[in-house]
């Protein structure tokens, strides 16, 4: 093969050692990827990926830190740069207090949404492991967070992760110190869930753009806006009864009569800091036969009540965790009776 | 000796860039990449046969840090480096606006066949995968590479001869 220009001619190869570093390196580029895409996710390339990603999390934690402390300091700079005109003389003074404020402003923000998960823990009446955020994900295809928790504090692939205010994703890989959470709004995410009301089955995914879709839920059952939508249980991993979200709107397509449903999450997406990974659940949460047990634990873990904090919503998340006590032990009890039986 | 250098010190900024910064300034869910940018600013500035090396370890790391398929980056990037070694040797370097003009194109072919290469390893997405993530990831990187660029030409960088494919130096191109 050669190039040809006017009164040139340009020989393909060259030397060996450059075209020889070149092949080999493209055809082992090649071999891995086909190795990795055909490996399992508990493979020698998915687990020298999980390795490396637990080695940077102190490193990414660093940034992690430095993100949310710049935007707790932005909100309070703006705050303060209004009276710092006239009051030209205290800026020193000023200075150190915005340094304070930031670090108080950050301990209440930490405070709340920690109040927020308990409530949560609480209403649910699961076991979890708590665990700080300390990475996200370093690339443009997944979102994905690395947590501070691992295989050693129980944490397995699989279990369902909770973010302030809901469910946010589930671990597909661990470390003995750290695990990858994949979240619910991820290409890539499918969970089964189905609706509160009709009991209706279907699949929850998310999409490139992070919006929750609804699928495979039957076409002749009637979805209203509003309807909560819990996880079922089936395909394993996510306990049954952990609500998801609702439904936003539901969109059909007049030239062939299909349905896209919209959800909203109940947990926030961005921006997570710390998370609940449930480890164990003894009842059926919102899947509870019980009509007014389930009604009474969507209105606790509403994101509204979780984030007021007001003392009625303690007595939500109090009565709805009673509840589930009592479906538990039914529930025990009942298996104590077919155990004797 | 201290032309060797300032390249593997630039290689492992980046590589710190990426994990430390990119994962908090993404635009519109996009993760900037600090090696990528660096590594196709480095071939245009560089060139030679060392490049594939910075190519494939560079294109590992970053995989490894992500959770896309380990080896897709370095095969796209070594391809990358090649074509645009080969047509730096005949295209005009000596202003600005040629080797920004081939950074873009390298980018947006890079992250379409990325994008590709990601649907064909199974991911889900579609059409959408390459509009809500390929394009804007050129964007930023491209953003990125202007900035690596204009640091990077000041740097005492010895432009190497590559031997897998040369094209001899000639001033008719120029």
């Amino acid at each position: 093969m050669a190039l040809k220009f006017p009164n040139k001619k340009f020989s393909f190869g060259g030397q060996l050692g450059g075209s020889v570093v070149l092949v080999a390196l493209l055809v082992v580029s090649l071999v891995t990827v086909v190795l990795y895409t055909r490996e399992g996710d508990d493979g020698m390339l998915h687990g020298l990926q999980d390795t490396t990603s637990a080695v940077t999390s102190p490193l990414s934690t660093i940034g992690v830190t430095t993100g949310s402390l710049a935007a707790t300091a932005t909100t309070s700079v703006e705050d303060l740069t209004a009276s710092d005109a006239s009051l030209s003389q205290l800026r020193e003074n000023n200075a150190q207090l915005a340094q304070m404020v930031v670090e108080l402003e950050e301990y209440r923000q930490e405070a709340q949404r920690l109040e927020a998960q308990l409530g949560l823990a609480d209403a649910y009446g699961f076991s979890y492991v708590a665990s700080r955020v300390v990475g996200y994900s370093a690339d443009s295809y997944n979102r994905v967070l690395t947590i501070d928790v691992g295989s050693n504090a129980g944490v397995k692939a699989g279990l369902p992760v909770m973010g302030t205010t809901g469910v946010v994703g589930q671990v597909i890989a661990t470390t003995p110190l750290t695990s990858q959470v994949r979240l619910i709004n991820d290409a890539q995410s499918g969970v089964s869930v189905m609706l509160q009301s009709s009991r209706a089955e279907g699949i929850l995914t998310g999409s490139v753009d992070g919006i929750l879709y609804l699928e495979n839920v039957d076409e002749n059952v009637e979805v209203k806006e509003g309807e909560a939508v819990i996880t079922s249980g089936l395909g394993g991993g996510y306990f049954r009864g952990l609500v998801i979200g609702t439904v936003a709107r539901i969109e059909t397509n007049q030239s062939d009569g299909t349905r896209t449903i919209v959800i909203t999450p109940n947990a926030t997406l961005s921006n997570i800091s710390e998370v609940l990974v449930v480890i164990g659940m003894n009842n059926d949460g919102a899947a509870s036969e019980n009509g007014a047990n389930a009604t009474a634990l969507i209105n606790a873990v509403n994101p509204q009540t979780l984030n007021s904090g007001s003392a009625q919503n303690q007595q939500n998340q109090d009565q709805a965790a009673e509840q589930n006590n009592a479906d538990s032990s039914e529930g025990n009890s009942d298996e104590s009776s077919q155990d004797d039986e | 000796m201290r032309t060797q250098l300032i390249p593997l010190i630039g290689a492992a900024i980046a590589v710190v860039l990426q994990i430390i910064v990119a994962p908090l300034i993404t635009f519109f869910s996009v993760v900037p990449g600090f090696i990528v940018s660096y590594v196709i600013v480095l071939g245009i500035l560089r060139g030679g046969n060392s490049m594939y090396w910075y190519a494939f370890v560079l294109g590992m790391i970053a995989d490894l840090l992500s959770q896309t398929p380990l080896g897709l980056t370095p095969f796209l990037l070594l391809i990358a480096v090649f074509v645009l070694s080969r047509v730096f040797e005949v295209l005009d370097q000596t202003t600005p606006a040629m080797p920004l003009i081939a950074c873009v194109v390298t980018l947006l072919v890079f992250e379409v066949l990325f994008a590709v290469g990601l649907l064909i390893a199974g991911y889900e997405g579609g059409i959408s995968l390459i509009v809500s993530r390929a394009l804007p990831a050129t964007l930023i990187n491209a953003i990125i590479c202007v900035i690596y660029y204009f640091l990077m030409r000041r740097l005492p960088f010895e432009r190497e001869s590559s031997s897998a494919w040369t094209i001899s130096q000639t001033q008719r191109f120029r």
